[in-house]
């Protein structure tokens, strides 16, 4: 049998993506293709270098792997290397890397109780959020257009929004807003970066735990009845508060109003 | 040109191989040539329920391996006419042995002679589920009204929408009426609300199918048993008639009757 071109390691510093140094381009790009679809949820949104070997690769073709990366399932170049040595040489084609649907990435803050996937770093000292409307301005919203089912997990560095359900098991981490037009029994975590302002919507808000930036809370351990109402959940004072969703307008408009928004945020992370 | 099913659960002991052998001899009963293959390699059971173990000589592997040809390996059951099949899984080896190319040609394979082609799926999501469900056009969900065995569906049914298989459609197993109207057991209702896929049928919980089972005679085969008419129900339903599902309230005595027909029921 002969080797494969491509290799999946798994290093202090992440996934290694291990390039056979004789292969043929197009051999590696098979090849790379099959493990991506054998290991889609093993791999999705992970975060891997490139490691060339001797092999000498043009900035076109390092541009075409990232891309293939991408597009599968979401992996992020984070560089190359050669002989485990980080090198800067290809680092043109991960100018524009920045894929549409940019997960979560490190660089944010979040829960400290968050679960280990994905999301490590611990809050910077600095976490405080970026105001509402400096937000809207810059992060776009990603549509989930079916029920996220047990297992299923969505990342965005943006708003989140899910036409259909999320189930129990399921997980949606979002730097913005999380709003759910179906019922959301999974685990939600809006503000996943440290924005306090965000909220998490849902048409039925059953979450098993919510998290709002760095604060988390989860259903009561007895089963209590919920009302069949869109509620909406939001941080207050550095709590989770569930309200009516039909309330929401008159909250946004009078915290719109407040001249002094940002001596109030202050106050709420200084807790 | 023959359907292949696999039958799933993503969680064990929810009755996969029970409802693999009964909807298998269901099928072959309505007038099919059925043919069951049992993936469940290393932990194989199915012969067992089927009452064919003592007949096995070659495997699911020595099929797949080209060890022996495919009609070698296909156990016929003695009390159906040439119509119903048994492809075994092999004990001592494991899930490894056989590959998803490997299972999606030999569905192909018997497509052709075959009008069913029913595969039983291990529990699990990894290679064994894996090669269960490269095959299959369909995929019917087991699942018991307990809420593990419902998130293990709802996971399986993603996975089976991922891997292309669309539209699966879903059994409930053992539902315990009594349980269900005392309000002890999640109802069909909350089930299909967050699974939100077509059922097919409701199978209640029957004593007759431990001893069936041990017996090594699926439960179809008892005029008697309310879950081998659930079974047959489904059966007839896999094969497009429109059957409504059984009522499974229990008896209720004279009083009870005498009360429903005066209008006081709850």
């Amino acid at each position: 049998m002969t080797r494969p071109a491509v290799v999946f390691k798994g290093t202090m510093d992440g996934l290694v993506i291990v390039l056979d140094e004789e292969a043929a381009l197009a051999e590696i790009r098979e090849c790379l293709a099959e493990k991506l679809e054998t290991a889609r949820h093993f791999l999705q949104g992970a975060r891997v270098y490139v490691e060339l070997g001797k092999r000498e690769f043009s900035p076109k073709e390092a541009e075409e792997l990232v891309q293939l990366l991408q597009s599968r399932r979401g992996l992020q170049v984070m560089g190359f290397q050669r002989n485990k040595q980080r090198v800067k040489e290809l680092a043109g084609a991960m100018a524009n890397e920045a894929p549409k649907e940019t997960r979560c990435k490190g660089n944010g803050p979040t829960a400290p109780k968050a679960k280990g996937k994905g999301l490590q770093q611990p809050l910077p000292p600095t976490g405080r959020g970026k105001s509402r409307q400096g937000r809207k301005k810059e992060d776009k919203t990603l549509f989930i257009h079916h029920t996220l089912r047990s297992g299923q997990s969505v990342r965005y560095r943006g708003s989140v929004v899910i036409i259909g359900d999320v189930n129990p098991g399921a997980e949606v981490i979002a730097g913005g807003d999380i709003v759910v037009m179906g019922t959301l029994r999974g685990m939600a975590h809006a503000g996943a970066a440290g924005d306090i302002t965000s909220l998490v919507a849902a048409q039925g808000l059953q979450p098993t735990q919510l998290r709002i930036a760095d604060v988390f809370t989860r259903s009561p351990d007895e089963a209590t009845p919920v009302p069949e109402i869109p509620e909406v959940a939001y941080l207050q004072e550095g709590t989770i508060i569930i309200d009516r969703y039909f309330t929401l307008g008159e909250r946004l408009r009078s915290s719109a109003a407040d001249p002094n928004e940002d001596e109030r945020e202050e106050w709420q992370w200084a807790e | 040109m023959g359907r292949v099913i696999v039958i799933t659960s993503g969680k064990g002991g929810v009755g996969k191989t029970t409802t693999a052998a009964n909807l298998g001899t269901a099928l072959a009963l309505l007038g099919n040539k059925v043919v069951l293959i049992d993936a469940d390699i290393g932990l194989r059971n199915l012969d067992v329920v089927m009452g064919l173990e003592n007949r096995i000589v070659y495997d699911l592997v020595d099929v797949t391996s080209g060890v022996c040809r495919l009609r070698q390996g296909l156990i016929k059951d003695k009390r159906f006419n040439d119509t119903l099949f048994l492809l075994a899984a092999a004990q001592t080896k494991d899930k490894t042995a056989v590959s998803p190319e490997q299972m999606e040609e030999l569905c192909q394979r018997l497509k052709k002679k075959f009008d069913y082609i029913l595969i039983d799926s291990p529990a699990g999501i990894e290679r064994g589920f894996q090669n269960a469900i490269s095959g299959a056009d369909q995929a019917l969900v087991v699942t018991t009204p307990e809420i593990s065995a419902v998130r293990d569906a709802d996971r399986i049914i993603g996975l089976l929408e991922a891997a292309g298989k669309e539209n699966p459609e879903l059994i409930i197993n053992r539902l315990r009426s009594s349980l269900v109207q005392k309000g002890d057991m999640m109802d069909i209702d909350d089930m299909i609300d967050i699974l939100a896929v077509q059922l097919l049928g409701v199978v209640p919980e029957d004593d007759h199918i431990v001893v069936s089972s041990n017996k090594g005679e699926p439960v179809v085969l008892d005029p008697d048993s309310k879950a081998g008419m659930a079974f047959r129900n489904i059966a007839a339903r896999i094969m497009g008639e429109e059957i409504p599902l059984l009522s499974f309230n229990e008896e209720v005595g004279l009083f009870g009757r005498l009360r429903r027909f005066f209008g006081w029921a709850q």
